[in-house]
């Protein structure tokens, strides 16, 4: 899953990237307010980590601005507590509010959760045939038994799995599999699938010739 | 209750109505008793002169001695009426009236004999003519009852009465002066007897009549105006209390609204305010200035709630930092350079919360009036100096060149606080100019204020933003990025030691050209 992460504070932003890298999401980062929505408008992040009190331009702003052309779900982050400033915040589109100081596994589930919800999965367990995906603790069970994923093949089936029975085209998961600083060569996706395949079963993940790739429900 | 201003208002008014009635009603029946005994005087008086006017004594000496004979034959009875005492015409010559003087020892004599009718050996001589004209026979005789009179022969005998009680004789000892000759008319004594007054007036020869009447009648009129007075009084404070209750009200009734407004917006919201529109007067006046209280109070409480929230907003964001840094390095095993790395961003964070602290807990200090300062003679040329000197290699990697201008100049001052307003400004003049731009300080002396004056190269600051400048927590840019540092308190700060110096620090500035602080302080 791929996150944006727009803070002006160079050492917050530092920890959060961090911390979310070291639960394998795949970060970009942004330390001002301009940098972000281009980062924002530009790609389909899963979710968006926003702080409110940004140089160049503000959170509200850019959240408004990014509403006028993307649903990504947004988490602000920030150190403004009181009332009116978290309502202000959700009622210009955030999807959720998280005021500093914060607990890091707070975050993590919040951004599972916003990511879950705006594929449109109210459950953390996602079941796909004799396939279960518990994204609470990142771990896939087939017929009962865990099966060991590498985080880069775990990624490739959640992401599957919150879009199950839709497609996923190669782009899809280029953006949503690797970060900006990320190079990987595009047939590296053929492996994690091929691999997934292994471990999960040949007809998990059905191939759309040109189109994609799929699972069906 | 008694003591609000409305019951003290009541009960000034319903005295001062009160002494204002009971002055005028005392006033009032005064002058009109005056004037109703006047009148009763005045008409004793005038009847008592009637009456004198009409007793006449016949020649008294008819018989002896020649010249008396002599005066009462030449002397008409009528001639009394018209022309006054008879013995008038007869001139004053001692030779004529010697043995006729008056009052004197011979006539003392005469006195004697006529000691009523009994003894006198000639009675019928003596008995004077008294003539009582119709008009006042008439008054005496019934229409006015309480009036009567008096007549005394000048033995002290009743002549004539229209009254049958017994009227003490009016004593000539108390006459005011002896009789006067020619014992005219004489001008009548008044005198009171019980409720009776009385006018009394000497005729011929001691004779004395008297008219009195009653004053009953009088006294009862008066009675009757006292209870008008008091009646009419006591209406007129009843209207005067209740006009005087209601004014009063009418005066209180805006305190009132001002002081229910007033608890009300002490008691919660400092947003509400008097409603000036129907008290024009004084009130409004006072509700004005407790209206501009009240705004200045919220501005103020505003200010710090301000303050309180921008406080605890910029200690979130590095305590944010430690927190999130620790939960992050506690959450796996890292090796030796990451934990190092972590624990560099924890303290360079606490540094930032510290820094913060510091600089709260001054501007605390200063707001409590506790900034403690110890000011010595320094030079203030030798602090520009050393601050110039510290803050060298930060100027250099923005490569800004500092220019100095420093004059030396005495002054009283805590060193370290003048250099912390030195250096804030310096790091700002650098923190805020372009690259290869310059920093001017300069150190002088303006009519004994010794001035520190540092200019940068910078984009200046518009003049919008300037009146804030030395606010807490004021920012040119809403929200600056972090990386250029500073926590928004650093000129509220210098504000704040300068002003406690007694000095003052001004700020000009043109966008585009540069900035420009001037800080004065008085050399003693």
């Amino acid at each position: 899953m791929r996150v944006l992460v727009i803070e002006d504070e160079p050492d917050l932003l530092e920890v959060v990237a961090q911390s979310l890298r070291e639960a394998d999401y795949a970060i970009d980062e942004a330390s001002d307010g301009k940098n972000g929505l281009f980062k924002a408008q530009g790609t389909d992040y899963d979710a968006i980590v926003l702080d409110l009190m940004l140089p160049g331009m503000s959170g509200w702003d850019l959240l408004k601005e990014l509403r006028k052309t993307k649903a990504t779900p947004v988490l602000i982050l920030t150190a403004r507590d009181s009332l009116p400033d978290r309502v202000k915040g959700l009622d210009s589109g955030a999807d959720d509010y998280l005021t500093k100081p914060f607990e890091l596994p707070e975050l993590k589930a919040r951004l599972r959760a916003l990511i879950r919800r705006s594929a449109g999965q109210a459950n953390a367990m996602i079941a796909v045939g004799d396939v279960t995906i518990d994204t609470s603790d990142r771990t896939v069970r087939k017929d009962g038994q865990p099966v060991a994923l590498t985080p880069r093949e775990y990624a490739l089936v959640e992401l599957f799995a919150l879009h199950k029975g839709k497609l996923v085209s190669r782009t899809m998961i280029y953006e949503h599999l690797f970060d900006e600083q990320d190079d990987s060569l595009s047939n590296l996706v053929e492996v994690h699938i091929a691999n997934v395949r292994r471990k999960l079963g040949k007809d998990f993940i059905t191939t759309r010739r040109g189109e994609g790739y799929l699972i069906h429900v | 209750m008694f003591k609000s201003i409305r019951w003290t208002l009541q009960i000034w008014h319903a005295g001062l109505l009160a002494a204002v009635l009971i002055g005028f009603g005392m006033a009032s029946y005064y002058g009109i008793s005056q004037l109703r005994y006047a009148e009763v005087d005045a008409e004793l008086e005038q009847t008592v002169q009637i009456l004198a006017a009409g007793v006449h004594f016949p020649p008294p000496f008819r018989g002896q001695g020649g010249r008396l004979q002599d005066f009462g034959r030449g002397r008409g009875r009528g001639d009394w009426d018209q022309n006054g005492p008879p013995f008038e015409r007869r001139g004053r010559g001692p030779s004529t009236l010697e043995a006729n003087r008056f009052p004197d020892r011979e006539f003392d004599g005469l006195r004697n004999d006529w000691r009523g009718p009994g003894p006198s050996t000639r009675p019928g001589d003596w008995q004077p003519n008294v003539e009582i004209p119709a008009t006042l026979a008439a008054k005496f005789s019934g229409e006015d009852e309480s009036l009567y009179f008096v007549i005394w022969a000048p033995n002290g005998e009743v002549l004539r009465s229209s009254f049958s009680d017994k009227i003490p004789v009016p004593d000539p000892g108390e006459r005011n002066s002896p009789q006067a000759w020619p014992p005219g008319p004489e001008p009548s004594t008044l005198r009171w007897r019980d409720d009776l007054r009385e006018a009394y007036a000497y005729g011929p020869f001691e004779s004395r009549m008297l008219v009195g009447r009653s004053t009953r009648a009088v006294r009862a009129e008066l009675d009757h105006f006292a209870v008008l007075l008091v009646a009419i009084g006591a209406g007129v404070m009843a209207v005067g209390l209740a006009g005087g209750w209601v004014l009063s009200w009418r005066a209180v009734r805006p305190i009132r609204t001002i002081t229910t407004v007033a608890q009300e917006i002490s008691a919660s919201n400092l947003s509400r305010r008097i409603d000036t529109a129907d008290t024009k007067n004084e009130l409004g006046s006072l509700a004005n200035v407790l209206n501009d209280t009240f705004a200045r109070l919220e501005a103020a409480f505003q200010q710090q709630v301000r303050f309180t929230a921008d406080a605890s907003h910029e200690l979130r964001t590095p305590l944010a930092v430690i927190h999130s840094h620790a939960q992050l390095a506690l959450s796996r095993d890292r090796s030796a350079e990451e934990y190092q790395k972590m624990f560099q961003t924890c303290l360079r964070a606490s540094d930032r919360m510290k820094g913060l602290v510091d600089s709260l807990l001054l501007l605390a200090r200063a707001d409590a009036g506790r900034l403690s300062l110890t000011p010595a003679p320094v030079d203030l040329s030798d602090i520009a100096k050393d601050c110039v000197e510290m803050i060298t290699p930060i100027a250099a990697k923005k490569n800004v060149t500092i220019e100095t201008n420093l004059q030396s100049v005495e002054l009283n001052a805590d060193a370290l606080r003048i250099a912390q307003v030195a250096t804030n400004l310096l790091t700002n003049a650098i923190r805020y100019n372009r690259e290869g731009g310059k920093v001017s300080i300069s150190v002088g002396k303006v009519e004994k204020q010794a001035v520190l004056s540092i200019s940068d190269t910078g984009v200046g600051i518009a003049p919008e933003n300037q009146a804030h400048l030395f606010e807490r927590f004021y920012r040119v840019d809403g929200a600056r990025s972090r990386e250029d540092g500073g926590s928004g308190l650093g000129l509220a700060i210098c504000k704040t030691i300068v002003e406690a110096h007694g000095g003052t620090i001004e700020c000009a500035s043109k966008p585009g050209e540069g900035t420009t602080f001037t800080v004065q302080l008085p050399q003693s």
